[in-house]
């Protein structure tokens, strides 16, 4: 099995309380992987231990055939697995295109550039990709909600990542924007990019994405195809209470 | 202001340049209009504060940094100078360069041990680098003086007029390399640091790294406008490390507006006229400072570059996005 | 031997001293989160507070220790409710802003009083020979009154109900708010607090050190390496590196030389954050 990240068994603890158990995930290039669970699971945890931002107790955590567990995060993010985040980092007093110039310096992303190339047509490719061309001057702080969401991942995009982590990214967005956003990961996934999602909006979920793992208080239940995880006795009990779909 | 051809394009390029030759102009005109030795000896201190103002911005009014102890590479390097002069005979155009290298060989072993520190750790660090240096010195012996310090060394040019143009030659150089180094992506990222380091790191950037390459240029700039100062002075004292040093940098830039090389610019020029005219006043004078930079921080947290801004903005009609 | 109990004695009067001062720093810290520059100031307005009371004034003792303590710490919970409160979310700022009020209280004593010490008369005169030592009686009540007041603070914040709402605010602000506790309230009150504390270390401390304009700096600097070492926001920590200090610093000065003993802390903070940034007693946690 060609898997290109490979979660071994992670676990974090945090003072008296087991956030994340045994956790384990093989995803393969191409895969379009979905994380459910409800509020608390863990799943953000689990988003924090692989990309660096948080040391597992224990586990390892393998990308590409290399043992990423040490590693900090612009390390993570140099070797091509990136992240969004949930409540949406992004650099405030920026123009949106400045935003997405400065991942485009990165070690990496400076390597993928053709030489001779500027940072900021590349960014401004990136802003295209997502829609947000015609705001590429117009400061964050200025931008509507659904447009940061799309700037955060053109953002992420622009690190050129062989997996693209997904933090929440429908949450907080109006039926419009959440239209737009699905449509943008449709594509991404149609053009190859390997993405994990989080999600607690199952509805806008299930409908993209191929195979779906469930936390619930830091340990996996249940893996398998949207169909399935639906039908899974264990999920419905973790959500029963909690009928936001 | 609406293709972004336009940002990154030569038009913008050509107003920059046009504003910092108009700049140049001025200084090196000045002396024709300028003739009381008095007031060239007051305009040197005004370019030796720019030097410093605007090396500090690098580092700090970009990244968030604030360093406490920028006089630890400015008195490290007029002592190292003094004591080149005095012992071994060097003259200025080798100690400012060893002045330079000096202070930037420090900021490398200082930078790389606390730049990954956070904030206020940071600060404090600085800070005590700079307090020991002074400490160290006031209870030097004879070889360093003490707290008399060193006389005796060799002036740098050989009249007011020519130590006016020299720092101004010196300023404007450093004025040019840390503009365009502040709009160079370079600066970007720097900047990027100091709005959101997460973000940052997560977008990919070694922000250790950038942090610490920019603390040893502006530990390289201060270090060398340290020994010049010396020269000029020709005397070094422990005061030259003293924190209040330190401390009336930072507020020439914070009052003239962090994070961009011009308003330190400002700052200093206006602070250190300021700081003569009330000579008389004494000790009431680091009252109506201190006043001034809370003023500053309330009412024009930008610093005076804000109010500059926003003024020739209303001047050009151009309604936002970047003036210079 | 009477070098090693020199050093002893010193040290502890010296460490319950930094203690006064060191436990409100942290206290503020762990509280409110924000770096008071202007604590030392605290320091020294007792400290003239005290000259103004007792020397100029002739108030007795007693009375003006407590006007000159109240007076502090309602000058500590106005810097706060009217300078840091707007800022609060910009530490940054907050730095500058508190130093420039520290700046300013200076200038203000360099105006008053200008810039040669002002003296004031030990509280008790005379004093007692221990084992070959002489200790002014001065600095051995100072010695129990800042063990007392550490000891009523750590009383007041572990045992006491408005002690215990302060401290879960330094550990929660957002569930503290759930639970009815006001932060505002326990921010300004923590501030008053510390100022006090600062300022009796002030007022019992003027008799031995003359004040000054600029004996702001030196507890500030202090209080913030003790700080550093003992783990930011820990009341504990705090006490035992204000001990760590006194004695650290009186050995180096009886040993070596009264200069260095100056470096001692500077040199504490630089080793402490560069090589254990937690604090030398926390538990390895940095918010």
């Amino acid at each position: 099995m060609n898997s290109i990240l490979e979660i071994r068994g992670i676990s974090k603890a945090f003072g008296g309380l087991q956030a994340v158990r045994n956790f384990d995930l093989r995803v393969r290039e191409k895969d379009l992987v979905g994380i459910i669970g409800p509020n608390g699971a863990g799943k953000t945890t689990v988003f924090n231990l692989i990309t660096g931002f948080i040391r597992p107790d224990g586990g390892e955590v393998w990308f590409k055939g290399e043992n990423i567990t040490r590693l900090k995060p612009f390390q993570i993010v140099n070797r091509g697995l990136c992240r969004t985040f949930q409540l949406v980092d992004l650099f405030k007093e920026m123009t949106a295109l400045e935003n997405v110039m400065i991942p485009c310096f990165s070690h990496r992303a400076t390597r993928e550039r053709p030489k001779g190339e500027k940072a900021w047509r590349v960014a401004m490719e990136f802003l295209e990709g997502v829609g947000l061309a015609s705001r590429f001057n117009e400061q964050v702080k200025n931008l509507a909600f659904g447009e940061l969401r799309l700037l955060d991942i053109a953002r992420a995009m622009a690190t050129q990542p062989d997996i693209l982590l997904l933090d929440e990214p429908f949450s907080g967005l109006d039926v419009e924007d959440a239209a737009v956003l699905s449509s943008v990961i449709q594509k991404m996934h149609q053009k190859g990019q390997t993405m994990i999602i989080i999600e607690h909006r199952l509805r806008d979920l299930l409908k993209l994405v191929e195979s779906v793992v469930a936390i619930v208080f830091g340990e996996k239940v249940a893996e398998g195809t949207p169909q399935a995880i639906m039908n899974n006795p264990k999920v419905i009990n973790a959500y029963l209470g909690d009928r936001r779909e | 202001m609406n293709r972004y051809e336009d940002l990154f394009g030569p038009r913008m390029f050509y107003r920059r340049l046009l504003g910092l030759a108009i700049f140049s102009a001025v200084v090196l005109l000045a002396p024709l209009v300028v003739e009381d030795p008095y007031y060239r000896e007051l305009l040197f201190l005004c370019h030796y504060y720019v030097i410093l103002a605007s090396s500090w911005d690098l580092l700090s009014g970009f990244t968030g940094n604030i360093n406490f102890g920028h006089a630890f590479f400015i008195g490290g390097a007029g002592y190292t100078g003094a004591v080149l002069n005095l012992n071994l005979g060097w003259q200025p155009w080798l100690t400012l360069p060893i002045g330079g290298i000096t202070a930037a060989l420090c900021g490398l072993v200082v930078g790389t041990v606390t730049l990954r520190l956070k904030g206020p750790y940071f600060a404090s660090v600085t800070f005590c680098f700079g307090a020991l240096l002074y400490k160290w010195l006031m209870v030097s012996s004879k070889f360093l003086g003490g707290e008399e310090g060193l006389s005796g060394i060799v002036p740098l040019t050989d009249s007011p007029l020519g130590n006016y143009y020299l720092s101004g030659l010196f300023m404007l150089a450093v004025v040019f390399i840390l503009y365009f180094i502040s709009k160079s992506s370079f600066g970007l990222i720097l900047r990027s640091i100091g709005e959101n380091e997460t973000a940052s790191e997560g977008s990919g950037i070694n922000t250790t790294y950038y942090k610490v390459v920019a603390f040893i240029i502006s530990a390289a700039i201060a270090g060398v406008a340290g020994a010049m100062y010396a020269h000029a002075q020709m005397h070094v004292g422990p005061e030259m490390a003293h924190d209040s040093l330190s401390a009336l940098i930072l507020m020439m830039a914070v009052v003239g507006g962090m994070g961009s090389i011009i308003g330190p610019i400002m700052g200093a020029y206006l602070l250190t006229l300021v700081n003569e005219t009330l000579r008389f006043m004494g000790e009431l004078r680091l009252l109506i400072y201190s006043g001034a930079v809370v003023a500053v921080i309330f009412f024009a947290p930008k610093g005076l570059l804000e109010i500059f801004s926003r003024a020739i903005r209303r001047l050009i009609g151009q309604e936002r996005g970047k003036v210079i | 031997m009477t070098t090693l109990l020199s050093i002893l004695v010193l040290g502890t009067i010296w460490g319950a001293v930094y203690s006064l001062i060191a436990v409100g720093f942290t206290l503020i810290f762990g509280v409110a989160g924000i770096i008071n520059l202007s604590h030392g100031a605290f320091y020294m307005l007792g400290a003239y507070l005290a000259y103004t009371f007792m020397t100029l004034l002739k108030i007795n003792v007693p009375l003006s220790a407590v006007m000159a303590v109240v007076g502090v710490a309602l000058i500590g919970m106005a810097i706060d409710h009217f300078g840091i409160r707007p800022m609060r979310e910009r530490h940054a700022y907050v730095l500058i802003l508190t130093l420039a009020f520290a700046l300013f209280f200076q200038e203000l004593m360099y105006g008053i009083y200008g810039p040669y010490g002002k003296p004031v008369q030990s509280f008790v005169g005379g004093e007692i020979i221990l084992g070959g030592v002489h200790i002014s009686y001065q600095k051995l009540i100072t010695l129990f009154v800042a063990a007392a007041f550490v000891a009523l603070l750590w009383f007041f914040i572990k045992k006491t109900k408005t002690g215990k709402s302060i401290s879960a605010v330094a550990q929660n602000k957002d569930a503290a708010i759930l639970v009815g506790i006001q932060y505002e309230k326990a921010y300004r009150m923590t501030m008053g607090i510390s100022a006090a504390l600062a300022a009796v270390a002030g007022v019992f401390i003027s008799p031995i050190l003359e004040a000054v304009p600029t004996m702001w700096a030196f507890p500030l600097f202090k209080a913030f390496a003790i700080v550093i070492i003992g783990g930011l926001g820990s009341l504990e920590g705090a006490i035992i590196a204000s001990l760590l200090l006194g004695y650290s610093e009186t050995l180096v000065s009886i040993l070596i030389s009264a200069n260095y003993s100056d470096m001692v802390y500077l040199i504490a903070i630089i080793l402490v954050l560069v090589l254990r940034p937690t604090g030398l007693l926390s538990k390895g946690r940095r918010s």
